[in-house]
């Protein structure tokens, strides 16, 4: 196991470059200069010159992607051109944010979600069952940014429960985690309703009901550990379209978080940032698709790694 | 399932939530506790407890990305700076008149190339150090050094030399330009504590910042707040505000909501749609600002059918303005009737151009396109207010006169981009944007339609050329003479208006929105606050206030 999770490590390596060389090229080639943006209204040729050479824009590509990834290696993710202060700080500043929120909307909604769906799957076609899809159906279909206005608007305006905006307390971390949640714990409602449906078909658990195993013993103790598969394979992608759903999540909520660092980069094409920004979050996919990998072995013992 | 494996399950479970709890505590622990508001240093006269510390939050659509003045070119950035950092003169919040401010007098020559500022004595920079000529030569010299990255320095272009004369007085050298004072009040020369930037270097400077100015920074937390605090040493007394703290907040709902909510006290740019539903809430007041910028679609005029004068006035004509502005801006812009405002240096009224369709057809037909053309219009979406409904209305004001735009929304880079191609290579056909009318002078703001100011050098794609246009506006910056400059400016207003190089729109309205609690709040033209005299009512408790550990402000109050 050790040695198959050191290998899906070093994986990694080329992964993340390519990723970070498409993000380079990319950005290099859609329209809009830094430096044009940041001379605001006074455009003179001379000065955007001088800025470009200063931030090593005037360099052929090769050489700036070389000079790029020598600066990751020294782990130097460069100087936003916003701000002008390194991008590596910039990131911390920001990233706890965006995980511990990222954490609690994924544990949420994976607790959620999963509750639902087994109930939902142990009454098929009843009240609650037709309930639950038609609330996840609303949640998968309406836009986070709407949930998150909605949510805004009655928690902290006409109730005053919860703060409006911001960090600082548990309390911020309530309404952008629920709307977060808006679009995960659907998917993963749906996903393990179906699972279990499917597993609780099978012949081992008509066994284990003549066998006269309780209703409550046979659905959490052995059907849903069965069922189990395709969700977390679910959860991992959700976690992915969350870390996602972050960016327009935190932008509603001016939580200062990476993804609102990483959409004010791309409106200002604050190159280092943007680039520093994606090299993160293809870190952190790649670690949870690993750690996802690993989950199946718990779950499934029939599933060995070498 | 046996019992061990029941266990067993229940143990990583327990541990999993062990290991979350830590990592939240750890997250929470990591926060620094908020700062105290510092103890006023001035003895109270009167046996009254100390008066609860008072603080204003503001929240604006965009974030500072730094404070650094001589690195600032946006709104959002000056807005803040002004507290901090101050220039060396200010303007009248109400009519834009030049007031002194760190410098006290000025003199300079007929021919309008030296200028002698004799500056205020007695005034420290928030480190100690003590403001003088010294700092006023080192910050305009920084702002002008591309390696600060101030891309601002071409606006003062025209400096040749800062010298200093004695302790307390500067001479600048320029080329002649008799409007240079206004640049003295333009946001990027905020004067800077040479000690501090010398010894933090620039990075390091911006995230503690000193200079003159009548609030503090005490900490920037990127992506959330900026934080300020009033100093008690300010020259001009402590202001009466203790705290400013600046949160930007860009979807405008959420800012709305958050005003609504009492956690913000200042809004700035309010969407026209909302201001009904403000109006009617008890706890909140409008605040309007003076429309400067200038809001217009400017034309190719090199390009197709809009080469023909008749053309241009047709498609000005074309335009109902009125209804515009009732319908989108519920009346609070300022309909356009010269190219730039009317609390500007050298205005004179010679418009505006009134709806009359019957006669932008008749004109297109006298330049021989009674069956209209087709043309393309492209803006930078999400930069101005109500951009993308203007753009549409102009779209079908047009068709109703025969000529089919096809609207071209892009996002402001790329936008920025195509806009600054040069004559041989741009495709601009209509265009829609805004300039700026901040230093309330013609000659900054007519200067986007002299030759010299064609892409890239400028940003509007008109390329324009009209040599009368020219011979005028050259001569009013050569002159010193006051009345002479009204008079050159009044005939070359009149000679563009008619040129009509550009659809000229209105003037964008600056609208504003604070709790009641906030009183005296001023916003200038330049979309700053000014907080000089303003105050703020202690909050009580809210049912949110509750979850936050700070303590409850007490109801003393002393004005």
């Amino acid at each position: 196991m050790l040695r198959y999770v050191l290998r899906r490590i070093l994986m990694t390596i080329p992964t993340i470059l390519i990723a970070s060389a498409i993000v380079f090229l990319m950005l290099r080639f859609i329209p809009g200069d830094p430096a044009v943006l940041m001379a605001g209204e006074d455009p003179n040729p001379e000065v955007i010159l001088a800025l470009r050479r200063q931030w090593g824009l005037e360099e052929p590509l090769p050489v700036q992607y070389f000079v790029f990834l020598r600066n990751v290696v020294q782990g130097n993710l460069g100087i936003s051109i916003r701000s002008g202060l390194p991008v590596l700080y910039e990131i911390s500043l920001r990233l706890p944010h965006t995980m511990i929120l990222s954490l609690v909307a994924m544990v949420l909604s994976t607790a959620l979600g999963i509750l639902v769906g087994i109930v939902s799957s142990t009454r098929p076609y009843s009240l609650v069952d037709n309930a639950s899809m038609f609330f996840a159906l609303i949640g998968v279909s309406a836009p986070a940014f709407w949930t998150g206005l909605m949510l805004m608007w009655l928690f902290a305006v006409k109730l005053g429960w919860l703060p409006a905006v911001g960090v600082g307390t548990p309390a911020h971390l309530v309404l952008p985690s629920v709307a977060l949640t808006g679009f995960t714990t659907p998917v993963l409602a749906r996903q393990t309703r179906s699972s279990m449906l499917e597993v609780l078909r099978q012949d081992f658990i008509r066994t284990a009901r003549s066998k006269g195993l309780s209703e409550r013993a046979i659905v959490y103790g052995h059907a849903v550990r069965n069922a189990l598969i395709p969700v977390i394979t679910v959860a991992g992608i959700s976690f992915g379209r969350l870390l996602g759903g972050s960016i327009v999540t935190e932008t509603v909520f001016a939580y200062p978080g990476i993804g609102k660092m990483l959409i004010d980069g791309i409106f200002a094409r604050d190159y280092p940032m943007i680039q520093g920004a994606v090299l993160v979050y293809a870190l952190i996919f790649t670690f949870l698709n690993l750690f996802v990998d690993m989950t199946y072995a718990y779950v499934d013992p029939r599933i060995h790694y070498e | 399932m046996t019992t061990t494996q029941k266990k067993s399950n229940l143990k990583y479970v327990g541990l999993g939530v062990a290991i979350l709890i830590v990592l939240i505590s750890a997250y929470y622990l990591s926060i620094p506790p908020p700062t105290p508001p510092k103890p006023t240093t001035t003895t109270p006269t009167t046996t009254r407890p100390p008066a609860a510390p008072t603080s204003l939050t503001i929240s604006m659509g965009m974030e500072p990305p730094t404070l650094d003045p001589q690195k600032c070119t946006g709104m959002p950035n000056l807005g803040i700076i002004r507290l901090i950092t101050e220039t060396l003169t200010d303007a009248d919040y109400k009519t834009g008149e030049l007031i002194p401010h760190l410098a006290e007098r000025w003199e300079s020559t007929p021919d309008a190339t030296t200028w002698t500022l004799y500056l205020k004595q007695g005034v420290k920079f928030h480190d100690g150090t003590p403001f003088n000529a010294t700092a006023v030569k080192f910050t305009y010299e920084r702002m002008m050094d591309p390696k600060v990255g101030g891309a601002v320095g071409g606006a003062y272009a025209m400096i040749q030399s800062v010298d200093i004369k004695d302790t307390y007085t500067v001479v600048i050298k320029t080329d002649p330009h008799p409007p240079f004072m206004r640049l003295w009040w333009y946001g990027p020369s905020a004067i800077v504590s040479p000690t501090q930037v010398k010894k933090l270097g620039d990075a390091e400077f911006t995230k503690v910042m000193a200079g003159t100015g009548p609030y503090k920074l005490v900490e920037h937390v990127r992506g959330s707040h900026i934080k300020l605090v009033a100093n008690s040493d300010y020259w001009g007394g402590k202001p009466k505000i203790d705290t400013i703290i600046v949160k930007p907040i860009t979807e405008a709902g959420a800012r709305l909501m958050a005003l609504e909510a009492g956690e913000v006290d200042f809004v700035y740019a309010v969407p026209p749609a909302d201001i009904p539903r403000l109006e009617a809430n008890p706890n909140i007041q409008m605040i309007y600002g003076i429309p400067t910028r200038a809001m217009h679609a400017p034309l190719n005029t090199q390009w197709g059918p809009l080469k023909e004068k008749k053309v241009r006035q047709a498609l000005n004509y074309a335009v109902d303005k009125v209804t515009m502005n009732e319908r989108l801006f519920k009346g609070r812009a300022q309909i356009m009737d010269a190219p730039i405002n009317d609390r500007s240096f050298g205005y004179y009224k010679v418009g505006p151009y009134l709806y009359d369709p019957a006669k932008a057809k008749q004109l297109l037909a006298e330049a021989g396109y009674a069956n209209g053309f087709e043309v393309n219009l492209r803006y930078g979406k999400g930069r101005w207010l109500m951009g993308d409904e203007v753009v549409e209305a102009l779209q079908s004001y047009l068709a109703a006169v025969g000529v089919k735009v096809k609207i071209e929304g892009l996002e402001w880079a790329a936008y920025r981009a195509k806009e600054m191609l040069p004559f041989e290579k741009t495709d601009a056909q209509i265009s829609f944007g805004g300039l700026g009318g901040v230093t309330l002078d013609a000659d900054r703001s007519l200067n986007e339609l002299t030759k010299a100011a064609w892409p890239p050098k400028g940003l509007e794609g008109m390329f324009y050329e009209n040599a009368k246009f020219e011979e005028l506006f050259f001569k009013a910056r050569a002159t010193a003479d006051s009345e002479a400059r009204k008079a050159y400016y009044k005939e070359a207003m009149q000679i563009v208006w008619e040129d009509a190089p550009r659809i000229f729109l209105y003037f964008e309205p600056q609208i504003y929105a604070a709790r009641k609690t906030v009183q005296g709040v001023g916003v200038r033209h330049d979309e700053t606050i000014w907080v000089k005299g303003a105050t703020v009512q202690p909050k009580g408790a809210s049912a949110a206030s509750l979850f936050q550990l700070m303590p409850l402000l007490s109801k003393y109050l002393e004005y």
